[in-house]
Parts: structure tokens; C-alpha cells; sequence
């Protein structure tokens, strides 16, 4: 198998959109989530330009056996696979779209090559999900809340996707939208959903947000629970240069519940 | 005595201590931070291949290469390629296994640690051209042998500590008293059971010469010591004679005691308490 093979199999790739266009839109999905969550946004670019979705591994329909605990105990396997799937496609002028974590995921390949990329941009992103008091940082969770989140994984895992689901979501006037979620966090295999989550949540990219010299647009909705209002406020601070902007709507995933305002943002953003 | 000669018996001495402290990873950073300053290199690193998958930097300067994860497929194929030899770039190729990590160097050299638990690369790079003559080789080359050898050493002492570690665990769990004399007179060592019966401090390593005195005091208490003394001159008659269930009647108690060779290591004294 050649290697661009074993990339697209291992990160389930898949390429649409406008083949000759002069620059590539790659969208990185979230935890939990899968490629087909940007289907609006595909639709809204896919004429002008060059679109590459993917899953995570770990999560969707990207290669379970590629999953290793090791490789993903942390944000860097992740950047290595995002490095793999640039090289092997041979990707540049790429904006990139990363929901979440993938957000970060983005941010620090993007740091490793600025050349690659035009334009970034974070939904519902965190650099660290964790408070750190003694810094004076708001992340959202502190880790009490974190081990009650990681016990409720592992002793009922399908309950815990049902209810993180609605919880993350909003918007119960659309159910539909967090039976969705639960539906794709419930194909994720339990044990790998929590190393998952361990690695997301614990993680601290504070200090890279400096070194990201791609210009770069933070979308906040109003009222996320895991990434609040001022988690957008601090990464808006300390991105050089980055544009912040709110869209009205609640819920962990702008793209999911305002695709329309979404598309709006990134259509003036690039 | 040449320069690399001498940085080869510093990077020795430095590391002198280090196969009896047990501590692989401390001394692999600290290795790499000697080599280091004894090489003048900009950048240095351990990478470790935790599995088929992973390569992840660990001890990096600059610090914000640690954590980073590399596909260890080519590295390998590059190692093989080199026989697993220290692999020398006295100018860095554009396209290489380690991706961007040399970006801005010119020169760079990658060393394999493989020796118990660590398999790693260390990896060294240099803004300016770097000669490596054959002299630097062989100093890249006793340093190799030398943190491979502390490593192993230190794994010895690992496996053996863990073994101890285990067999002690055990040894201490029966309800026999068990003491053990060494036949090169210098070692000795008692379970717990043993321990509470002589009342020695604890269980553990003793001279000889403690554990027989204690013995001997304890056989002074008995009721049928002349007994016990006549079966213990058998017991001692050879290294590979042995006496078992001998009958030691305390005052308020009665002992069963056997001594055991040991193949050729000793001798052991079984010692338990029985109903008369």
C-alpha cells in the first residue's frame, strides 16, 4: 500500500469540492464527532474550492487499529497524522476549519508549517479545558469535574453519551442535533473514547498560541459549556493578530446549530 | 591526549556512578546533556519508540521539541539501512526520516540506544558543519557503548531488585521461621517468622555470626538441649548433611527444626511450632 493509500485508509479521507482551485479547505472535526458534522459548510465551499474532510482516529470511520494509546496520549500524534495527511496529498494554500479540539490540533501543525497554511480557523476551540488557578486561567472544568466526567464514562458509557450529549449540544428545541452526537459518540469504542478524553482535557497549549504566525478567526457561540466565553477572549489575546467572532447561537458545535452564520464568518474571514 | 579522547574518559567518569543508581531515564537525560556540552551541539534529544507507532521526543533542547511524535516506520528503515550504527550527516539531507526537526542545522548525528527496557535514538544537530572524523566517531562510539552498558546494568539491578523483591514477599508470608546461613560464612538472612522466634530486630540480611549466636540462645532455653546439641554436630557434620524434625521442647512450647542443604549455597533451618 502506498503511503497516500495508508493515510487516506488510516483518516478515512475523503476529497470533493473544486479539484483546481488555488487553495484547499481541510475541516478537522471534534471529540466525538465525525467529517460528516461540516456537511453544511462542504456544500457552501465545495465550488470554489478544493475540499478535504477526514476523521480523527479514534473517532468516525478513521482505522481503529491505527488507534494506539501511546501515539494518542496526547495532542502531537494527532499533529503528526494532520503533518501525514498535508504531505502525502501534497496540500498548500490550506485554510483549515478545526472544530474543538481539532481546533488546537490545526494550530500547532500550523506552527510546525506556517507555509502550508493561509488561514486557520477555530470553533468552539481551547488551548487548555482545564482552570488553573494558580495563573488565574478560567478553562472551564476543574478536576473534580473531570474525574466525575471520566468515572461516568467508565462505568456507563452509553448513558454518559446520551446525557454529555444534550448537555454540550443546547438547543433542546432540535433534539434531533444531540441524538445525532450521542448516535456518533456511541460507535467510539469506550475505552478509546476515554484515552481520548483524558488526552483533550488535560491538555495545555496556552504557550503555543504565541508561536502561531497564520492569521487566524475564533468563532465563540454564546453559551458553551466546554469552552466559555472567556476561553475565547484569552486564545483571541493571545493568537497574534486573531479575529474573534460571536455567533448567536448556544451549544458546543456553531457549525451544527448555525451552519448559515458559520459560512458567513469564514466566507468574510478568507 | 587528544581532544575527543579526553571528552571520552569525562563522558566515562561523569557516568561512573550511574549503572548502580537504577534509574534508567534520569540517566539518559543527564547522558544527553553531558554529551551536550562535551559536543557543543545546538540541539540534542532522546527519542524513544514507546511502540511500532510511536517515536516520541523526550529531554529535548530546545525544550519545545519534547513530546513531538514521529512515524517510526522510516526512521527505522534508515537505521537499518545504517546496520544500526551511529549514523553521521556531517550535512543534513533535505529529505529525511525526522521531517522538519533539522530544520536550520547542518550537521547532526544519531546514535541508537538499544540495551534492556531503552530503545531510543539520540540525536544531536549543529547550526555549523561538523567535521566527524574518525576521532569523533570513536568518541560517538564509547559514548554509545557506555550508556548502552549503564543501561543494561541498571536493568540487572532492576530485574534482580524486583526478583528479591518478590521471593523476600513470599518467604515472608509462610509461617515457618526459615533462617538461612551462608557457606561463605559472610552471608545470613531470616524471614519474619524467624525473626519474632530469635527475637532479632526484623527480618532480613544478618552476619553468620548473629544468626548463630541467636540460635545458640535459643537452645540454651530448651529443656532437651543436650539433645538438640548432639543432633545439631550431624547437622554441621558436612556441607551436605541434613537433619530434619528434630524436637526442640521449650518451656512453653515445642519446636520442629530441620536444617537443609542448600545447594552447596548453605545451609537452611525450618523451624515451626507443633502440638505435643
Amino acid at each position: 500500500m502506498s503511503s497516500t493509500a495508508s493515510v487516506t485508509q488510516k483518516n478515512n479521507i475523503h476529497i470533493c469540492g473544486n479539484r483546481n482551485a488555488a487553495q484547499t479547505i481541510i475541516f478537522g472535526h471534534g471529540f466525538g464527532s465525525d467529517q460528516t458534522a461540516f456537511d453544511p459548510l462542504v456544500k457552501a465551499f465545495e465550488q470554489d474550492y478544493k475540499i478535504v474532510l477526514f476523521d480523527n482516529v479514534g473517532g468516525g470511520k478513521a482505522d481503529i487499529e491505527a488507534f494506539h494509546p501511546s501515539r494518542y496520549s496526547n495532542m502531537q500524534g494527532y499533529v503528526t497524522d494532520l503533518s501525514d495527511i498535508i504531505k502525502s496529498l501534497q496540500l498548500s494554500h490550506i485554510i483549515y476549519v478545526g472544530h474543538s479540539v481539532n481546533g488546537m490540533i490545526g494550530l500547532l501543525t500550523a506552527i510546525k508549517y506556517p507555509d502550508c497554511f493561509d488561514k486557520l480557523i477555530l470553533l468552539g476551540s481551547s488551548p487548555r479545558y482545564l482552570n488553573d488557578p494558580a495563573s488565574g486561567y478560567t478553562g472551564g472544568f476543574d478536576m473534580e469535574a473531570l474525574n466525575g466526567l471520566y468515572n461516568a464514562m467508565s462505568t456507563n458509557y452509553y448513558a454518559w453519551a446520551s446525557g454529555f450529549s444534550a448537555l454540550v449540544m443546547r438547543n433542546a428545541d432540535r433534539p434531533h442535533l444531540a441524538e445525532a452526537f450521542a448516535a456518533s459518540l456511541s460507535v467510539i469504542r469506550p475505552d478509546i473514547a476515554l484515552s481520548v478524553a483524558k488526552a483533550i482535557f488535560e491538555m495545555d497549549h496556552r504557550e503555543d498560541l504565541a508561536k502561531c504566525s497564520v492569521p487566524s478567526l475564533i468563532v465563540q457561540t454564546t453559551d458553551d459549556v466546554a469552552v466559555p466565553l472567556v476561553v475565547g477572549d484569552y486564545l483571541a489575546q493571545h493568537i497574534p493578530g486573531s479575529k474573534k467572532v460571536n455567533v448567536s447561537a448556544t451549544g458546543h458545535f456553531p457549525h451544527v446549530v448555525a451552519p448559515l452564520e458559520v459560512i458567513s464568518a469564514i466566507r468574510n474571514f478568507i | 591526549m587528544a581532544s575527543w579522547e579526553r571528552k571520552a574518559l569525562t563522558f566515562i567518569s561523569q557516568t561512573s556512578e550511574w549503572d548502580r543508581r537504577r534509574d534508567i531515564r534520569t540517566f539518559l537525560s543527564f547522558g544527553i546533556s553531558l554529551l551536550r556540552e562535551l559536543t557543543g551541539a545546538y540541539m540534542s534529544l532522546q527519542l524513544d519508540f514507546e511502540d511500532s507507532y510511536t517515536a516520541r521526543v523526550k529531554g529535548a533542547t530546545p525544550v519545545y521539541l519534547d513530546e513531538l511524535i514521529f512515524n517510526p516506520g522510516p526512521i527505522h528503515q534508515l537505521l537499518e539501512k545504517a546496520g544500526h550504527r551511529p549514523i553521521y550527516w556531517t550535512q543534513i539531507p533535505e529529505k529525511n526520516a525526522f521531517e522538519d526537526l533539522f530544520e536550520a542545522l547542518s550537521s547532526a548525528v544519531i546514535i541508537p540506544v538499544r540495551a534492556g527496557e531503552v530503545n531510543a535514538l539520540i540525536v544531536l544537530g549543529w547550526s555549523d558543519i561538523q567535521a566527524c572524523d574518525p576521532s569523533f566517531r570513536e568518541f560517538m562510539d564509547t559514548v554509545r557503548t557506555r550508556m548502552e552498558e549503564v543501561c543494561r546494568q541498571a536493568q540487572i539491578e532492576h530485574t534482580s531488585d524486583k526478583a528479591i523483591t518478590r521471593y523476600t514477599s513470599i518467604l515472608n508470608t509462610l509461617s515457618e521461621a526459615l533462617v538461612f546461613i551462608g557457606g561463605d560464612g559472610y552471608s545470613g538472612w531470616v524471614n519474619i517468622a524467624a525473626a519474632q522466634i530469635l527475637q532479632l530486630e526484623g527480618p532480613g540480611e544478618y552476619a553468620p555470626a548473629v544468626l548463630s549466636g541467636a540460635m545458640a540462645v535459643l537452645i540454651q532455653q530448651a529443656l532437651n538441649k543436650s539433645e538438640i546439641a548432639g543432633l545439631a554436630m550431624q547437622a554441621f557434620a558436612s556441607p551436605a548433611s541434613r537433619v530434619e524434625n528434630m524436637i526442640w521442647k521449650m518451656v512453653d512450647r515445642t519446636l520442629e527444626a530441620s536444617c537443609l542443604p542448600v545447594e552447596g549455597k548453605g545451609k537452611l533451618w525450618r523451624i515451626v511450632s507443633v502440638k505435643q
